[in-house]
C-alpha cells in the first residue's frame, strides 16, 4: 500500500513538475536540437510590439497592432515566439480594410491560424527589421512588409510582393499587382 | 649528398613540368603543415566540396571510376599564398598498384580538385615520368603539383626524417597556387567552355531560349516506386540529369539569378528538361504549371548569397506540386534537386505521403504560418546564408525529421553528381550520411 502511494506521488510530481524547456532563440546553445515541448523565445520581437499609426493629408489612416505571442506547432509539439497583428485602413473615415481583433489568449497554435487567419504574422528579425506577412484583403493576396525600427518611436514599413518560388496556374497571372496600402510609410508608435 | 640529389631531382621536375620557377614554393615557404580529420576538411571546405566516396567518369579507361578517400592521412599545407589539402585516395574496385592523391586547393577564390596518379612499381621512385594528372576540375594542374602523400617506402625525394605520421612521406614538388601552365587537351564533348579533361563538361547544346531540349537518361520517372537509395543509384548514372545539374552548377557559380529545369517524363524512362529561371538578384522562380500536368522532378540553383540548402520557399513549391497533381506517379520518385554556389548539391524526396501532406498543410496552407517556418529555419535551427554549409546541412536534416516532414534529404557529389547519399538523423539527433553502392 505504501509503495502504491509512493508511485502515485511520483506520478503526480512528474506531472506537476514537467516543464517545457525555455531556450533563448538568440543565444541558442551550440548544437542545440529541438525537443518536444521546447519553447524557443525571441526577444528581438519585443521592439516591434505595439500600436502604430500612419496618416497623410489626403485622409488616409492606417492603424497596425502587433502583439508577440507564443506560437505552437502541433506537428512537432514545439513553440516559438511570433508576432500576430491586425490592420485597419481608413480613407476619409471610410473603412477600407476592417481590423480583425487578435484573440487575447497567450498561446496560438498552427490549427488556430486555419480557423481564424491573422491579418499579419511575422517572426524573423534581421538588422532592426522584422519581415511581416500581410494579408492584402482588397487584392486577395499576401504581401511582404519589412518593418524597420527607426529612432524616436518611428517605424518604417516597406511593402513588396511575396518573393518566393511560385507555381502559377494558367490564368492566375492576371492577379492584381501592387498594394492596397501605400508602398512605403513611416508609422508612429502610439503605445 | 642526399640533399643535393633531392635538389637536383626537384630542379629536374621543375623543368619537366614547364612551370615558371616563381610558380613554385619551397619548403621554407610552407608556413604550416598539419594533419586534419575528414570532418575538419569538410568544415574547412564548407562541408560539401568533398565526399568520402566519389566517382570520376572517363578516366582509367572506364566509364566511371569510384574512389574513396583514405581519411587516415589528410594533410593541410599552408604557404604564404595558398592552402592545399592533400590526401590519398583508393579506387573502390581494387588497388591497381598505383598511388592516387587528391589535391584540393583554392585558386583565385575557386575550389579546384586535382587527382594525380603515381605509377609505382616495385622500388620505383616517384618521378615526373610516372606521374600523371588524370583529372582536374579546372584543367589547371598540368604538373604543377604541390605535395605527394606516399607510403614511406616510396618517394625518397627528401630524407627519411620527412616520413611522418602513419607511414607517409610528404614530398614537396611544386605549387599549384600559381597561374598553371598546362591543362587543355582532350576533346571534350562539346557544350562546355572549359575543354580539357574535365569530365563534368556538359554534353550537348543548351537551348538558348530556355524553351526545352535535353532529354535522355532515366531520371525520377517510371512507374516502379523507388526508395531514396534506389533513386540515388538510378540518378548517378543518368547522364542527362548529371549534365543538367552541371549546367546549374555553372549557373550557381556565375549568375545572379536562380535557374532550374522542370523534368517531364519522356519515353523509356527518359526525361524532357524545360529550363526556367528567375530575374537577376531576385531569389525566386515563377513557374506556370497547369493543374495535373505531371513532372518527375524540379531541379534548380541557388546563386551566391542564398541558402546552401533548400529554402522554405523550395519546400513550399514542392508541396504545391504535390497538392496540385503535378508530380508524376508514383510521387515518391519525384526529385526536388538543388545545386548551390556554396559547393553543395542535394535532393529531397518524399518518404511518407501522409507526413508530407500534414507538413505542407501546417506551413503552406495559411500564408502567415510560412513565416513560422522561416522562423524555425533561422531562429530554431540557425539555417541561414551566413552559417556554414555543413551546419545548414545538419540542421536542415534535423528540421525535416523533427517536424515530421516525410521528406528525406540526399547529398550529392558536387564534383560530378555521380552518387547520392542519404542524410539521416537518428533518435539521438546524430546526423550521418549513408552511401549506397
Amino acid at each position: 500500500m505504501k509503495n502504491y502511494k509512493l508511485l502515485i506521488l511520483l506520478l503526480f510530481s512528474c506531472i506537476l513538475f514537467a516543464q517545457e524547456r525555455i531556450i533563448d532563440g538568440n543565444e541558442r546553445p551550440e548544437n542545440y536540437s529541438p525537443q518536444k515541448g521546447d519553447y524557443l523565445t525571441n526577444n528581438l520581437l519585443d521592439d516591434f510590439e505595439g500600436v502604430f499609426i500612419w496618416k497623410n493629408d489626403n485622409g488616409k489612416e492606417i492603424l497596425i497592432t502587433l502583439i508577440k505571442k507564443k506560437f505552437y506547432y502541433e506537428i512537432a509539439d514545439f513553440y516559438t515566439d511570433m508576432l500576430f497583428g491586425s490592420i485597419e485602413y481608413k480613407r476619409n473615415n471610410k473603412i477600407i480594410i476592417q481590423k480583425k481583433v487578435i484573440e487575447s489568449k497567450d498561446k496560438i497554435s498552427t490549427s488556430d491560424t486555419k480557423t481564424s487567419p491573422y491579418q499579419i504574422m511575422g517572426g524573423v528579425v534581421t538588422s532592426q527589421s522584422v519581415e511581416l506577412s500581410i494579408n492584402d484583403e482588397e487584392k486577395n493576396k499576401h504581401i511582404v512588409g519589412i518593418f524597420t525600427k527607426l529612432e524616436n518611436g518611428k517605424y518604417l514599413l516597406k511593402l513588396k510582393e511575396l518573393r518566393d518560388n511560385t507555381i502559377i496556374r494558367p490564368g492566375e497571372r492576371g492577379k492584381e499587382s501592387g498594394f492596397t496600402l501605400p508602398e512605403e510609410m513611416i508609422l508612429i508608435k502610439l503605445k | 649528398m642526399k640533399r643535393i640529389l633531392s635538389l637536383f631531382l626537384l630542379s629536374w621536375v621543375i623543368m619537366m613540368f614547364s612551370c615558371k620557377e616563381d610558380d613554385f614554393a619551397y619548403d621554407s615557404e610552407i608556413q604550416n603543415k598539419q594533419n586534419i580529420s575528414f570532418e575538419e576538411l569538410q568544415k574547412k571546405l564548407s562541408g560539401s566540396s568533398v565526399s568520402k566516396r566519389f566517382s570520376i567518369p572517363g578516366i582509367m579507361g572506364k566509364d566511371m571510376t569510384d574512389f574513396e578517400i583514405d581519411t587516415a592521412e589528410i594533410v593541410e599545407i599552408n604557404t604564404t599564398s595558398s592552402t592545399t589539402y592533400s590526401m590519398k585516395i583508393v579506387p573502390l574496385d581494387g588497388e591497381d598498384g598505383n598511388l592516387y592523391n587528391l589535391y584540393i586547393y583554392d585558386k583565385n577564390g575557386e575550389i579546384i580538385q586535382d587527382i594525380v596518379k603515381y605509377e609505382l612499381a616495385g622500388e620505383e621512385k616517384i618521378s615526373a615520368e610516372n606521374t600523371e594528372v588524370i583529372y582536374s576540375s579546372k584543367n589547371s594542374a598540368a604538373g604543377c603539383l604541390m605535395l605527394v602523400i606516399a607510403p614511406c617506402e616510396y618517394g625518397y625525394w627528401h630524407d627519411d626524417a620527412h616520413c611522418e605520421g602513419s607511414g607517409w612521406v610528404v614530398v614537396y614538388i611544386g605549387d599549384c597556387g600559381g597561374s598553371g601552365s598546362g591543362g587543355g587537351g582532350g576533346s571534350g564533348d562539346g557544350g562546355g567552355d572549359a575543354g580539357g579533361n574535365d569530365p563534368v563538361t556538359p554534353v550537348g547544346h543548351e537551348p538558348a531560349d530556355g524553351s526545352g531540349g535535353g532529354g535522355g537518361g532515366s531520371g525520377g520517372g517510371g512507374n516502379q516506386e523507388l526508395s531514396p537509395c534506389e533513386l540515388g543509384k538510378k540518378l548517378k548514372t543518368d547522364t542527362a540529369f548529371k549534365n543538367k545539374m552541371q549546367n546549374l552548377k555553372n549557373s550557381a557559380q556565375n549568375d545572379n539569378f536562380e535557374k532550374g529545369f522542370l523534368m517531364e517524363p519522356g519515353v523509356n524512362g527518359s526525361n524532357i528538361y524545360t529550363q526556367v529561371q528567375g530575374s537577376p538578384n531576385d531569389p525566386q522562380i515563377s513557374i506556370e504549371i497547369p493543374l495535373g500536368e505531371e513532372y518527375s522532378g524540379l531541379i534548380h540553383s541557388h546563386y551566391n548569397g542564398l541558402l546552401s540548402v533548400f529554402s522554405a520557399s523550395d519546400l513550399s513549391t514542392m508541396y504545391s506540386m504535390f497538392l496540385n497533381g503535378n508530380m508524376a506517379q508514383p510521387e515518391r520518385n519525384f526529385v526536388m534537386g538543388l545545386v548551390t554556389a556554396d559547393s553543395t548539391t542535394y535532393l529531397v524526396v518524399i518518404e511518407d505521403y501522409t507526413k508530407f501532406d500534414n507538413f505542407g498543410q501546417t506551413f503552406f496552407s495559411v500564408p502567415g504560418v510560412y513565416n513560422g517556418l522561416e522562423t524555425i529555419y533561422a531562429v530554431t535551427y540557425g539555417i541561414t546564408p551566413e552559417n556554414t554549409a555543413s551546419s545548414n546541412e545538419q540542421n536542415f536534416a534535423k528540421l525535416l525529421k523533427h517536424f515530421n516532414s516525410g521528406l528525406k534529404l540526399m547529398k550529392g557529389n558536387y564534383l560530378n553528381f555521380y552518387g547520392w547519399e542519404t542524410v539521416d538523423v537518428d533518435n539521438n539527433n546524430n546526423v550521418t550520411t549513408n552511401y549506397y553502392q
